[in-house]
């Protein structure tokens, strides 16, 4: 429960303060969003499986959003930079499939 | 391959494992549980994140949008535009053809004859080159600075008086069109004396003179040798010894006249003028034959 209401409460500060994010950072902002689309839906599947750990999931959601971050900055510089992008999103893509598909499995026994 | 068979096999983080079997052998239950301080703080800075970027990535969307349909009302108002310029151009043709057809298909033909008449357009054809050249010795100047107080070098100067004779032979003998020194002779020249020079269309002249005339190749040189113009310059050059030489030519090409537009003169009932002059008559009466005061 805690944590849906700290969920909530971040959406509305952000709905309601608008904050202005720099121009050169907002290139990051889909990569983050899906980095951490990941480490949430590993998170709820550590949790239906018992071993949840909060100090694992955070540590795993700073260093996802960073690492994606970072390669697609390295990836622009190098100016392979949608590539990489695709690259980084496929990766994610598939592990949050993979993750919601044993989630499904946990809920519906399906 | 073993990548991606990683990828799809273990998608969970091995960490949670890891600390899950730490955790059991220190005899902690596995799972941290929901409800340390750390996870609500991380849950309200993910929250933060998809707002941010919910919000950040969505507002350029409707200024995008309102480019987007300028542009394409612009297209449209330029493709209507266009179909209708293509109309216009339709009706204005026909309009153009039907009046060709009202005044007569040689309009065209009409008015480039007339152009090269009055001297408005470049024209070019077979013809009669006459160059006059001073006398040797006469070109100089006296010690005063006026050729024309020496008697011995006066008549070896050509003058403007005899252009002004030969043009007016040329015209005589059925010249369509006389140029001197690349100045086309029209309806507003004029061939006088200023001081040394002589100055045709304004426009003083080097020596030597050359007075081009273009006409029937078979008559008007024969014409001209006849005419008093043709006895002039064959005392020019035996008289006073004028350097004379007279060729014709298959092809001589003269400029259109410079300044042709009148100001003041205006049209006599255009209509009326244009239907009655359509046939250019022989051009027997320019300027160039009314002496100017000029005569030394």
């Amino acid at each position: 429960m805690i944590p849906v209401i700290g969920l909530i409460v971040g959406i509305a500060i952000g709905v309601f303060l608008q904050p202005d994010v720099p121009l050169g950072l907002q290139p990051y902002l889909p990569i983050a969003v899906i980095a951490a689309l990941d480490a949430v839906f590993g998170a709820v599947r550590a949790v239906l499986d018992g071993i949840f750990n909060d100090k694992v999931f955070v540590i795993s959601f700073l260093s996802n959003v960073v690492v994606a971050a970072f390669i697609v900055f390295l990836g622009d510089k190098l100016g392979v930079g949608s590539q990489l992008s695709t690259g980084v999103v496929v990766v994610l893509g598939v592990r949050i499939f993979s993750n919601v598909a044993s989630i499904r499995r946990h809920l519906f026994h399906a | 391959m073993t990548l991606i068979r990683e990828m799809m096999e273990r998608p969970l983080d091995p960490g949670y494992a890891a600390e899950a079997a730490r955790r059991e052998g220190t005899g902690l239950p596995p799972s941290t549980g929901l409800r340390s301080p750390r996870l609500a703080v991380m849950a309200v800075v993910l929250g933060l994140l998809f707002s941010v970027a919910a919000v950040t990535l969505n507002r350029d969307l409707p200024a995008l949008a309102s480019t987007r349909a300028t542009l394409i009302r612009q297209i449209t108002a330029e493709r209507t535009s266009a179909d209708r310029r293509s109309v216009q151009i339709g009706t204005l043709q026909s309009e153009v053809s039907a009046a060709e057809a009202r005044h007569g298909e040689d309009l065209a033909g009409q008015l480039a004859g007339l152009e090269a008449a009055t001297g408005a357009l470049a024209v070019t054809g077979p013809g009669l080159v006459i160059t006059l050249d001073d006398a040797p010795g006469a070109g100089g100047t006296d010690a005063d600075g006026n050729p024309r107080t020496n008697a011995a070098t006066a008549g070896g100067t050509v003058q403007s008086r005899d252009i002004q004779i030969i043009t007016n032979a040329l015209w005589q003998a059925g010249a369509e069109a006389v140029m001197v020194n690349g100045q086309r002779l029209s309806a507003r020249s004029a061939i006088r004396f200023a001081g040394d020079a002589i100055l045709v269309n304004f426009r003083p002249l080097n020596r030597p003179y050359v007075v081009s005339a273009i006409g029937d190749p078979a008559s008007l040189p024969a014409d001209f040798a006849a005419s008093t113009g043709g006895s002039y310059l064959e005392a020019l050059g035996s008289n006073f010894g004028i350097k004379v030489d007279t060729t014709s030519k298959k092809s001589v090409t003269m400029p259109a006249a410079t300044a042709l537009t009148t100001s003041d003169a205006q049209p006599v009932q255009p209509a009326q003028a244009s239907a009655t002059s359509t046939s250019p008559s022989t051009p027997t009466s320019t300027p160039t034959s009314t002496p100017q005061g000029d005569s030394p």
